[in-house]
């Protein structure tokens, strides 16, 4: 029978103690060796004699020894498990077994600007630890975060090396991330090392409003590890190799799909083709020199990456570290990318006399990412438009010969011509340090520090983009020809580097009276920023000079320099009776350099309260307290203004803007300078309110585990114009912005989780689920022409970001079917329709499809999803461990353009499914030969429109769930490893986006995916085997 | 205790310090990109960076800029680039009543603000300030002009208005000016400042006294024809407080106006017809081209490669001289262009493709030889097949005709690829194209030559062409005189300045004795083509919507092809390995043009109408 009390467990249900040894002398060493309830030493155990100041803690392979009388009882904890006491009962030998942390009570949960027990918290804050995070072989935090939280809403659109997932707490924007105290920016956030991460935590309400100006999207904090005084040195390495490929992309079409699909489109038109019957069949039999050429083979199915960490944490009587370095490393499945990205992170913490201690944090990166020097924007972007843009009748080399690149359709996209194309290489070094003070006054309870961060970030960009030729083979002369190529070099550099300070200093107070239990929070805030760019722009003479110092070549200068400032200051205040009545109040009284003087200044204040019902005496009895072990109500309401309103800082000031608009005058280039119009001087923060109402629960000595939450998050003053002032355009300036309309995003979310061991399987499983979706509420008095423009334009109290379109009913099925139609579909009274183009719902019943026509039917379209969901689950038996992570989402639109909309989009070949799955003549080159069903209409190259409207058709409303992680690791047995040296051996395979239960699968496209043609980098599958060894 | 008060009392001040001193300085930042009002009004350099902003502005139909699309609009050319977007210019089923719709007033007003500044300004000189208000103003009637030529009548405004809350709203009002009215203010504007800008006499970028004039020669003109034509219209189109519309009897006051300030330019000005080369195609191209001692040009929009060009070359070269990976062909002749440049015997310009009696072809032994004896204008705008551009023989073939002995007609071979080899070992279809389906690729059988540029270099995407675009010349102020000389019943003196253009053409001297209002009417078609005047002018001659009648068969409703094939006819010499022709419509060309009548002037756009209860809509919208 167990006994639970604030957490503490009591007795020896799930706990061994074995006996066996002599009786215990006064006061004498008692050993023991800690494990897992699977049977695993654990390190780093904390144990101490209850009531006496002494404390040791276990060495990696579980052992301790410490001195305590017969009497005494032992306390062990550590992170991530439940604490366990232990009476010592005269033994010498006391081994303990711990039951992994299922959301204790007593765990430590980071706030803003503190901690606070899990038990006493009143606002919405989802943590995640270490280990989740670890579990996803990912280069980036945010992408090891998804699905693992209630809370958090995701998309990962991109996959590309280095890449980052978009991450939002409850849809509400771009949160803010707090890194050690340090506000700071995702691409800071994103670049941690995942193992040094201690915990997460995500502030979703009220709680995060002690941020201020930039927290009303919530709070993302991070927590790094620490050493602990009198742990012995631990040393831990953690290494993974994998292979990736694409999750899934669109299939070019074949050749010869091709090649007809021309035809087709030529007869479908003009009823003449180019292509002879002749000649296509030879492409359909493959005959020599009509076997063309499978672009697809560029992409590969076992791109490498790699990950190492080498971490030591300990401590002494009077200091503690952790110190890490890590390398990731990963290539990109075409040749000539890489992401690589080394961190450091040191955080020692010292006491210094008796009641200061001091801590220096120091983390530093470098990221690498190395690609080609493709002509134009984005060179992964044009590397996997090579897979359509190169036409399957080309050949990558003029001839075959390897030494000489063929111009075909598109040299940029032609990837025989990539290794000559140059690079890009863009080098990011990051150091954040701060260092803290802490000291213990005299008051009881009291406590001062003081903070001092800077961060220095240093981009070097180089891009390199030469010069080379294409070929063209010429058969007569047996000579390669130069047909083609790039001829417009380009070089330039950027090099920018951030500053940022920090400066805090705060007051904490935290006692008990009794049953009433205080703590208390003073602070104040600085941080100022600076953003320098540098950038020249040369066009090279040569490919062979890497520099860029001469007039004759320099094409452009840009210096950009932005700087930023805000300050603080905090209090908050929670007050508990009896565990059972919590109350917090606070409020911050914030500033930005935003806004012009005298309006910089806003106070926001918050407050939460919570009612612990299990701790009540009618919830004691024992009926009750065996399926109930923990109940807590509890509820929030804070403000905050966002000081992103949309206008950028400075909008209040006149003038002049630089730089806009140059002219040429009299064989002199003259920079432009444009009036900046209207000073904004009536605008100033959003104002943003969040309502949070929640509920946590723990069923069953806490096997079940749970929470479920609704939120409501009100935008007002969102920048808008009185436009009923009927401002004349004539006057060529708009009426300056005001705080008018609103939004509101409204949403649920809900966890639950049941873990158990039966015998020596542990296991356990959890599902979260977020629902948040946006509402427009009221704007500045809506004026509506007539009721079909209020229809169709309002946005008053309606979901926000709808897609209209044309509602898809079919298609036409033959020539009569088009004669005899009563509705005039494509405007032209159908002359332009063939069978198979596509038939619209005539919504008014005016017989002609028009704008009146369309209707709400699709979400948003590259926005997250309204409804984000996942599922993770554990297994461990002996010295086995299985992890599957599922996540998933749905109510998200994708609607289609382009490459999988448009057949031969840029003149060029197309997804095998629009070629193939069409409507066409059963003789493509005989007009008279019936019609053949298809998905998609007949293929044409223009005129082509009332098919491409945007309908129902296109627009699709997606959903998906993956298996995000899968992780299955064996530990060797103790036995194994004795005279080794080694205290912990795990080896794993894992394996990343196995699969996906979804319906994009007959496009060729990673739900996820964002862009509306297909183009992303979709997220890879990655197959990885890795070893966790500790000294 | 001793260590906690001194700690506590440190925060205190802390606290203070930061409150009262460092807090409010704190937050204050400087912005970098930013010139408050007085430091650009004492500085003669910034208002004249303020200048450049405004020259920029002035562009409002695209220029060499954005490809200029303009000729797509009409039946000069047709697009041949990309199959999605601007193709939609091949196929659309009437013009849009907002085409070509301008209501810059946001422009205006920061001119006003130039004006109010230059003219309040203590610190500048007064030469300075003489000639930069002139400047300002020249540049404010040059917007009003693009504003009436749309819109028709527009609000005249001529301050800046501040705002200090809505009461002061209604006083902000200002109904639409008559159509007459803001030709007038051009006219006093232009008169007004015509002799006060003598610091950028000889500028060919900058307003001076011939940009006035210039100006001055084209807007009386526009203004001279609206009023005579549009009375002579069956349904005149008018509003009744004359927003749109201008009497007919004001015409011969504005013919005066224009002819007068031609014929200062034409007597008093530097310029001269530019005939530098001898041979006169390649003169009528370099025109456009050479910006060096160019006596032609009035005012240009210029370009320089360092930091300011464009991207038309690129848009816009024959196929096989592309140096990019995409753009060419973007913006191709019609055949209906070409077709209106006469021959220099005097025959009308129509190509002989088939025999007189249409039972046979007629067989030309080289491509170009069909173009022989044009006007010389013609291979100076457009590359003909076989003609030559940046040294390199412009080759434009569709396909092969193949004599069938047994059937006697020809069998056509053609191909998707360009350059291909027939199977005789010569070609079959040209390195440039035609095709009939395909992006980049000529569609209408002809490729753009007036404004490509022909240095190397300069159609690589990213680094571009300096080429500038010209907004006044010499010639178009000829076509102006003989215009307002014609209508103002001086035929002789017209029928010399018409003659006079002709001449530099190719045409001998005085090549026309009789002079018609409808061959006034087809050189300012020829000479003045892809210049962006065509749609103006068919609109101010009332004559767009017969033009562009949206029928099929009239003659300049379709964009025509010209598609030239070699004959493979081994058993009969006289015709093997010849070139014929045939006329077609573009293929990817498939609506006629159709302008109605709510299109000779612009909607107001919606939120001008919303704004300002006293504006009036235009007719038919």
């Amino acid at each position: 029978m167990t006994m639970s009390y604030c957490g503490v467990v009591y007795g020896n249900a799930p706990v061994t103690v074995d006996l066996h040894w002599g009786r215990l002398h006064q006061d004498s060493s008692v050993t023991g060796v800690v494990s897992s309830v699977a049977g695993q030493p654990i390190g780093g155990v904390t144990i101490s004699v209850k009531d006496q100041g002494q404390t040791v803690s276990t060495d990696a392979e579980g052992r301790y020894i410490i001195r305590a009388k017969g009497t005494d009882v032992l306390r062990f904890s550590s992170v991530g498990y439940e604490t366990l006491e232990i009476p010592v009962d005269n033994r010498t030998v006391v081994n303990a077994r711990l039951e992994a942390m299922s959301h204790s009570l007593e765990e430590v949960v980071v706030v803003g600007y503190g901690e606070q027990r899990r038990a006493n918290l009143t606002g919405a804050v989802s943590t995640v630890g270490s280990e989740e995070l670890t579990q996803s072989p990912v280069p980036t935090v945010s992408q090891a975060m998804i699905g693992k939280m209630p809370g958090i809403t995701s998309r990962a659109p991109d996959g590309r090396p280095g890449a980052e997932a978009r991450l939002q707490i409850r849809n509400l924007g771009v949160p803010l991330y707090v890194i050690d105290g340090v506000p700071s920016g995702a691409q800071q956030f994103n670049n941690l090392n995942p193992e040094d991460i201690e915990s997460l935590s995500i502030l979703k309400d009220a709680s995060a409003a002690v941020y201020g100006l930039r927290a009303s999207n919530g709070v993302v904090l991070v927590t790094t590890k620490k050493g602990g005084l009198n742990r012995e040195n631990r040393i831990n390495v953690n290494a993974y190799h994998g292979w990736q490929s694409l999750f899934r992309f669109p299939t070019p079409a074949s050749a010869a799909d091709y090649v007809r699909a021309n035809a087709e489109a030529d007869m479908n038109e003009f009823g003449e083709s180019t292509w002879t019957r002749e000649e296509v069949e030879k492409w359909q039999r493959g005959e020599p020199g009509y076997e063309g050429f499978d672009w697809s083979t560029y992409l590969k199915s076992n791109a490498p990456q790699y990950y190492a960490n080498l971490n030591t944490s300990g401590g002494g009587e009077r200091t503690s570290y952790h110190v890490s370095v890590s390398r990731f490393n990963q290539d990109a499945v075409f040749d000539g990318y890489n992401f690589n990205r080394t961190n450091l992170q040191t955080n020692v913490e010292t006491r210094i006399g008796k009641r200061l201690k001091a801590g220096v944090r120091i983390n530093g990166k470098v990221e690498v990412r190395d690609l080609l020097g493709l002509p134009g924007g984005d060179d992964y972007f044009q590397s996997l438009l090579g897979q359509f843009r190169n036409r399957p009748t080309e050949q990558p080399y003029a001839n075959g010969n390897p030494n000489y690149p063929a111009t075909n359709n598109n040299f940029a996209s032609n990837y025989a011509t990539f290794e000559y194309s140059g690079y890009t290489k863009t080098e990011r070094r990051t150091l954040q340090t701060s260092f803290d003070v802490e000291y213990d006054l005299p008051v009881e309870g009291l406590k001062a520090s003081g903070m001092y961060a800077f961060f220095y970030n240093n981009l070097y960009e180089n891009i390199f983009e030469k010069t080379f030729d294409t070929y063209t083979y010429n058969e007569r002369t047996g000579e390669y020809e130069v047909t083609g190529g790039q001829r417009n070099p380009y070089r330039s550099r950027s090099n920018g580097y951030i500053t940022d300070n920090v400066y805090r200093l705060q007051l904490d107070y935290k006692r008990r009276f009794g049953k009433h239990d205080v703590t208390a929070l003073a602070a104040m805030e600085a941080q100022e920023r600076l953003d320098n760019l540098f950038f020249v722009r040369s066009q090279p003479e040569t490919n062979y000079i890497d520099l860029i110092n001469t007039f004759a070549e320099l094409q452009a200068v840009d210096d950009r320099t932005d700087e930023q400032a805000r300050a603080g200051f905090i209090f908050r205040t929670n007050y508990s009776f009896d565990d059972k009545y919590l109350v917090e109040l606070g409020g911050r009284y914030d500033g930005s350099w935003r806004f012009p003087k005298g309006d910089r200044w806003g106070f926001f204040p918050f407050v939460s309260v919570g009612w612990r019902i299990s701790g009540e005496q009618f919830m004691q009895g024992s009926g009750i307290t065996e399926v109930v072990s923990d109940l807590k109500i509890r509820a929030s309401y804070g403000q905050t203004g966002s000081e992103d309103n949309g206008v950028g800082p400075f909008a209040y000031l006149p003038g002049y803007n630089w730089n806009s608009g140059n002219a040429f005058l009299d064989n002199q280039l003259i920079t432009g300078i444009v009036s900046r119009g209207l000073p904004v001087t009536t605008l100033t923060w959003v104002k943003s309110t969040i309502t949070n109402i929640g509920v946590d629960f723990s069923l069953w000595q806490n096997k079940w585990n749970g929470s479920f939450e609704v939120f409501r998050r009100d935008l007002t003053g969102i920048p808008a114009s009185r436009y009923d002032l009927l401002l004349p355009t004539e006057v060529g300036f708009g009426l300056p912005q005001e705080n008018l309309n609103a939004n509101k995003m409204l949403g649920m979310e809900a966890a639950l989780s049941y873990s158990n061991t039966s015998g020596r399987v542990a296991y356990s499983i959890g599902a979260n689920a977020t629902l948040a979706r946006l509402k427009n509420w009221y704007s500045y008095k809506p004026r509506f022409g007539n009721s079909w423009d209020e229809y169709r334009n309002s946005t008053e109290n309606r979901w926000a970001r709808i897609n209209w379109s044309y509602e898809y009913i079919g298609q036409f099925q033959s020539e009569e079917e088009i004669a005899n139609y009563p509705v005039n579909i494509d405007g032209q009274n159908n002359t332009t329709l063939n069978p198979g183009d596509f038939i619209y719902k005539d919504q008014n019943n005016d017989g002609v499809i028009d704008g009146l026509d369309v209707r709400p039917n699709a979400y948003a379209e590259g926005n997250l999803p309204y409804l984000n969901f996942g599922l993770n689950s554990s297994v461990a038996y002996k010295g086995f461990d299985l992890t599957l992570n599922f996540s998933g989402a749905a109510m998200q639109s994708r609607g289609r353009a382009a490459e999988i909309k448009n057949p031969f989009q840029n003149d060029a070949n197309s997804p095998d499914y629009l070629f193939n799955d069409r409507w066409h003549r059963e003789d493509i080159f005989d007009p008279t030969s019936p019609w053949v069903p298809g998905t998609y209409p007949a293929l044409k190259k223009s005129n082509n429109e009332s098919n491409l409207r945007a309908s129902t058709f296109w627009f699709r409303n997606t959903s998906y769930l993956r298996l995000r992680d899968a992780q299955l690791g064996y530990n060797l047995p103790g036995t194994v490893l004795k005279r080794t040296g080694i205290s912990k051996v795990r080896i794993y395979v894992n394996g990343f986006n196995l699969f996906s239960i979804d319906n994009t699968r007959d496009l060729g496209i990673d739900p996820e995916t964002q862009l509306n043609t297909g183009l992303d980098y979709p997220s890879v599958r990655v197959y990885n085997v890795g070893v966790n060894l500790t000294f | 205790m001793h260590v906690y008060k001194n700690i506590l009392k440190g925060m205190g001040a802390a606290i203070l310090v930061m409150q009262l001193l460092g807090c409010e300085k704190w937050l204050d930042r400087k912005p970098t990109e930013i010139l408050l009002d007085e430091q650009v009004w004492s500085d003669p350099k910034m208002a004249r960076s303020v200048l450049a902003n405004l020259y920029n502005r002035l562009q409002p139909f695209g220029g060499l800029e954005g490809g200029l699309l303009s000729p797509t609009d009409v039946d000069e050319a047709m697009w041949s680039g990309g199959l999605g977007g601007n193709n939609g210019r091949n196929t659309r089923v009437n013009y849009p009543y907002s085409i070509k719709q301008y209501w810059d007033y946001g422009l205006i007003r920061d001119i006003s603000l130039f004006i109010e500044n230059i003219e309040s300004s203590t610190v500048l000189d007064e030469d300075d300030k003489k000639q930069l208000l002139a400047e300002g103003r020249f540049i404010r009637a040059y917007v009003y002009f693009l504003l009436v030529r749309s819109q028709g009548g527009v609000p005249l405004i001529l301050k800046t208005y501040q705002y200090d809350g809505p009461d002061g709203v209604p006083g902000m009002r200002e109904p639409r000016a008559t159509e007459a009215g803001i030709y007038d203010f051009i006219s006093v504007e232009l008169d007004e400042i015509k002799n006060q800008l003598p610091l950028t006499e000889g500028s060919k970028t900058r307003a001076n006294k011939w940009t006035v004039l210039a100006l001055k020669s084209q807007a009386m003109l526009y203004a001279a024809s609206i009023a005579k034509y549009n009375s002579l219209m069956t349904d005149p189109i008018q509003t009744a407080n004359g927003e749109v519309g201008i009497p007919a009897e004001r015409a011969t006051g504005y013919y005066e106006q224009s002819l007068a300030a031609s014929q200062e330019i034409l007597t008093d000005g530097p310029f001269a017809l530019y005939e530098e080369n001898p041979d006169r195609a390649q003169n009528f191209y370099e025109l456009f081209t050479n910006k060096n001692n160019n006596r032609e040009v009035i005012w240009a929009f210029d370009y320089t490669l360092d930091g300011k060009y464009h991207s038309f070359t690129f848009e816009n070269i024959p196929r096989s001289l592309r140096e990019s990976a995409g753009g060419s062909a973007g913006v191709t002749p019609s055949l209906n262009i070409v077709e209106a440049f006469d021959y220099l015997d005097g025959r009308p310009g129509t190509l002989a493709t088939r025999t007189s009696d249409n039972s046979d072809y007629i067989y030309y032994d080289q491509p170009e030889a069909i173009f022989e004896g044009k006007d010389a204008r013609m291979a100076g705008t457009v590359i003909t097949p076989g003609s030559t551009f940046r040294g390199q023989r412009i080759d434009i073939q569709a396909g092969v005709m193949e004599w069938d002995e047994v059937s006697g007609t020809y069998n056509v071979h053609t191909h998707a690829e360009l350059g291909r080899k027939f199977t005789d070992g010569g070609l079959m279809v040209g390195p440039d194209g035609p095709l009939p389906n395909a992006a980049n690729v000529t569609n209408s059988g002809f490729y753009l030559r007036k404004y490509v540029d022909s240095r190397v270099g300069s159609a690589q995407q990213g680094q571009g062409s300096d080429v500038w675009w010209i907004r006044f010349r010499l010639g178009e102020i000829y076509l102006n005189a003989a215009e307002a000389a014609f209508e103002l019943g001086d035929e002789p003196q017209a029928r010399t300045y018409i003659n006079r253009l002709r001449e530099r053409a190719g045409f001998g001297p005085n090549s026309l004795t009789t002079l018609t209002m409808d061959k006034i009417r087809e050189e300012f078609r020829v000479e003045l083509a892809f210049e962006e005047h065509r749609f103006w002018d068919l609109k101010r001659w009332r004559t767009a919507h017969e033009v562009f009648d949206g029928n099929r068969q009239s003659p300049n409703t379709l964009v025509h092809a010209l598609w030239p094939y070699r004959v493979v006819r081994p058993g009969d010499p006289d015709k093997h390995n010849k070139y014929v022709f045939e006329k077609r419509v573009a293929p990817r060309f498939t609506q006629p043009r159709f302008f109605r009548l709510g299109n000779y002037y612009s909607t107001i756009p919606d939120d001008a109408l919303n704004g300002n209860p006293l504006l009036v809509r235009n007719p038919f919208h």
